[in-house]
């Protein structure tokens, strides 16, 4: 069985997935993805460790900062706007569940 | 092969300056970018917008598809570049343009050779790693209760570089206790193998909990509805309530509500941290059919009880 993890280390964003160091520095600043370890101690770039979920959206914000030339606060924006989305999208299938539940009065 | 006409997929003259040009790029890119636009069809829209744009951006690309165009668009039975045809700048390390992505046989066929991943993207072409994997894996709510075991089957996609094809792999995968909905678990070096001594590439599982027929997630809270005759509600009643982990006995107090939520401490989802709560939202229903004998009562109630539930309305007429 290999190893199972949730999360992702700056060393490993730029060395396996080949994403150019300074790259994760920017996206970093602009706060597109945020190190799960930012605020402790030995927080210097190398220890960064990114949650999983963060490398879809460093890769979403290179492939948007590279197609649509636009920059990093535009898609800093992009992004947030996107994850709003994805947020009201699930919470709006949740009620939707709910309200239907409610209306039907069913148990099964 | 096809012409691809590259002024026609941006929409311009075939005079458009680079400016109008650019303008056009960025309204259809803006328009079917895969990551903005999840529509089926809108990612190899994005490409050939993406191609075209490659091209007719630099000046030297222009000049040969320009040539390339006029002899082209006289064809009508296929494309073939005309014999001995090289592009002129064939060698991206001779100065000419650079592109990266993915590109059509069209392209290939007059730019090839130059078709190279390029710097500029963020991604850096390195000794061929294998590719990461993504899938999404379902998982039932009760399921989350406890450390998990479960065999993941899916398609390793084909590899044109080893002439591999697609095939079908299992894995056995212990799921943790806790997991939520939409998070992502690595699975170090389960991805696409490598080339020339590159290590293969990541698994990553993709959480998906299934909705539950009678469970509403809401972080590590959950919600049941619980139907309720008007009488329950009225007098407050015991009833058997299903939770994650077996029935339990709730007491609804007298005079409780339509949509009143009950909090069942600790029989929600459990994490590292703790529990969450279980919440018993009220849903007072009414018989489909009453009964004579109901009606009577009904009747009763109504001559004796002064509840007007459109109170509101009223005081503002």
């Amino acid at each position: 069985m290999s190893e199972k993890l949730f999360s992702i280390s700056f060393n490993e964003l730029c060395e396996l997935e080949g994403i150019e160091s300074q790259l994760v520095l920017e996206i970093v600043e602009y706060e597109i993805v945020i190190p799960l370890n930012r605020n402790t101690k030995d927080a210097s770039e190398e220890h960064w460790v990114f949650d999983t979920d963060s490398l879809q959206w460093i890769k979403k914000a290179l492939r948007l900062r590279r197609d649509l030339e636009i920059d990093w606060v535009a898609i800093a924006m992009v992004i947030d706007l996107m994850r709003q989305k994805e947020a009201l999208q699930g919470e709006i299938e949740s009620y939707q569940r709910q309200l239907d539940r409610f209306l039907s009065g069913e148990t099964h | 092969m096809e012409f691809k006409d590259y002024y026609k997929i941006l929409g311009v003259e075939p005079d458009a300056d680079t400016k109008t040009i650019k303008t056009a790029y960025r309204k259809l890119a803006r328009q079917f970018h895969p990551d903005v636009n999840p529509e089926a069809g809108a990612e190899e829209k994005f490409k050939e917008v993406a191609e075209a744009y490659q091209v007719l951006k630099n000046k030297q690309t222009r000049d040969e598809f320009d040539e390339l165009r006029k002899y082209g668009a006289q064809s009508r039975q296929g494309f073939e570049p005309p014999p001995g045809w090289e592009s002129s700048h064939g060698n991206a390390n001779q100065g000419g343009a650079q592109f990266e992505g993915d590109f059509s046989d069209f392209f290939n066929s007059i730019f090839g050779g130059r078709g190279q991943a390029g710097q500029s993207s963020g991604f850096q072409q390195r000794n061929a790693r294998g590719q990461d994997i993504e899938i999404e894996l379902p998982v039932f709510l009760e399921e989350t209760l406890e450390e998990n075991q479960k065999t993941v089957e899916f398609e390793m996609p084909a590899d044109a570089f080893s002439q591999t094809p697609p095939s079908k792999k299992s894995l056995k995968v212990k799921i943790p206790q806790g997991v939520l909905d939409g998070a992502r678990i690595r699975l170090k070096g389960q991805g696409k193998q490598g080339h020339n001594g590159g290590t293969a590439g990541d698994l990553y599982l993709h959480i998906r909990v299934v909705p539950h027929p009678l469970f509403e997630v809401s972080g590590t809270n959950i919600t049941v509805t619980v139907p309720m005759a008007p009488w329950e509600a009225a007098l407050g009643c015991k009833i058997t309530v299903p939770t994650l982990d077996g029935k339990i006995s709730l007491t609804i107090p007298a005079d409780t509500q339509s949509g009143d939520k009950l909090r069942v401490k600790g029989k929600g989802l459990k994490t590292k941290t703790g529990r969450g709560d279980l919440y018993a939202l009220v849903n007072v229903v009414m018989p489909d059919k009453s009964s004579e004998k109901a009606k009577g009562l009904w009747k009763e109630l109504a001559a004796n009880e002064a509840f007007n539930p459109r109170a509101e309305w009223s005081a503002q007429s």
